[in-house]
């Protein structure tokens, strides 16, 4: 009884994009499948709009606003990094709603990308979402399926 | 004024700035690169790029920079292998100038 009680505290995560989940090591750039990032999963999209996971902080965004970074009210960093080699892009396809310092809620729209210019450009829009700082979570559990807007798809243990 | 000198050279020396070449500035790749090779060391090591500072440990922070292309950093690292930390993490950076 005491055991659950004093259980680890778990934050839940919602996808911050549409599609389907896979394992990071899925991603075809080793940068992210070797995890030197980070860990995470990673997301194929079958749409072209990011939602905040998390409620938290902006960190960042880049310059070429294909990647963000978001602080959770718990303290965990979220690294969304919108497609492979999209860095490449300059911006272009990417419409960014978010300045770093913006407070999110989970839901509100961060980033528009137009799926078909990535195709075009024969950049893949798979999307790796990296926790940044393994100290500052214990674990993570992560549902492997299609996910639609506002459904769960991690509970991190703090 | 010989101190002074003195002082002076070795915080030229201390602090190199390095230009970006890469087309694609401090993203992902070269930023994680940075993050492990500062495992190596137990210097701090940071970047700075006009009024803003990173720790280069964290590759949030180093994303957060947003250093793009034609920008001009320093690294700056202080502890005990201060000097061969900023040396190896300066190279690391300009060798990612084709990435």
């Amino acid at each position: 009884m005491f055991k659950k009680l004093f259980k680890n505290k778990a934050v839940q995560m919602n996808t911050p994009i549409v599609g389907k989940v896979i394992q990071l090591e899925e991603v075809p750039d080793q940068v992210f499948s070797g995890k030197m990032v980070g860990d995470g999963f990673a997301i194929v999209p079958t749409e072209g709009k990011v939602y905040a996971p998390i409620e938290g902080e902006v960190i960042q965004i880049f310059p070429t606003k294909h990647a963000l970074g978001i602080k959770s009210t718990e303290g965990i960093e979220v690294l969304i990094h919108f497609g492979i080699d999209t860095v490449e892009l300059k911006g272009e396809g990417f419409t960014s709603y978010i300045a770093a310092g913006d407070h999110v809620k989970i839901g509100d729209l961060l980033l528009e990308v137009d799926l078909e210019i990535l195709e075009a450009r024969g950049k893949s829009a798979i999307t790796p979402i990296i926790f940044t700082d393994k100290k500052q979570y214990k674990s993570f559990d992560v549902s492997y399926k299609d996910v639609l807007k506002n459904d769960s798809v991690c509970s991190i243990t703090l | 004024m010989t101190q002074y000198v003195q002082l002076h050279y070795k915080k030229e020396v201390k602090m190199k700035t390095i230009k970006i070449l890469s087309e694609n500035g401090l993203h992902a790749r070269p930023a994680s690169l940075i993050v492990n090779a500062c495992l190596e060391f137990e210097s701090e090591i940071f970047l700075v790029k006009g009024d803003t500072k990173a720790n280069a440990r964290s590759i949030m922070n180093l994303m957060a920079m947003g250093i793009v292309h034609g920008d001009e950093i320093v690294v700056e690292a202080d502890g005990a292998d201060a000097v061969v930390a900023e040396e190896k993490i300066a190279s690391i950076i300009e060798g990612a100038a084709h990435d």
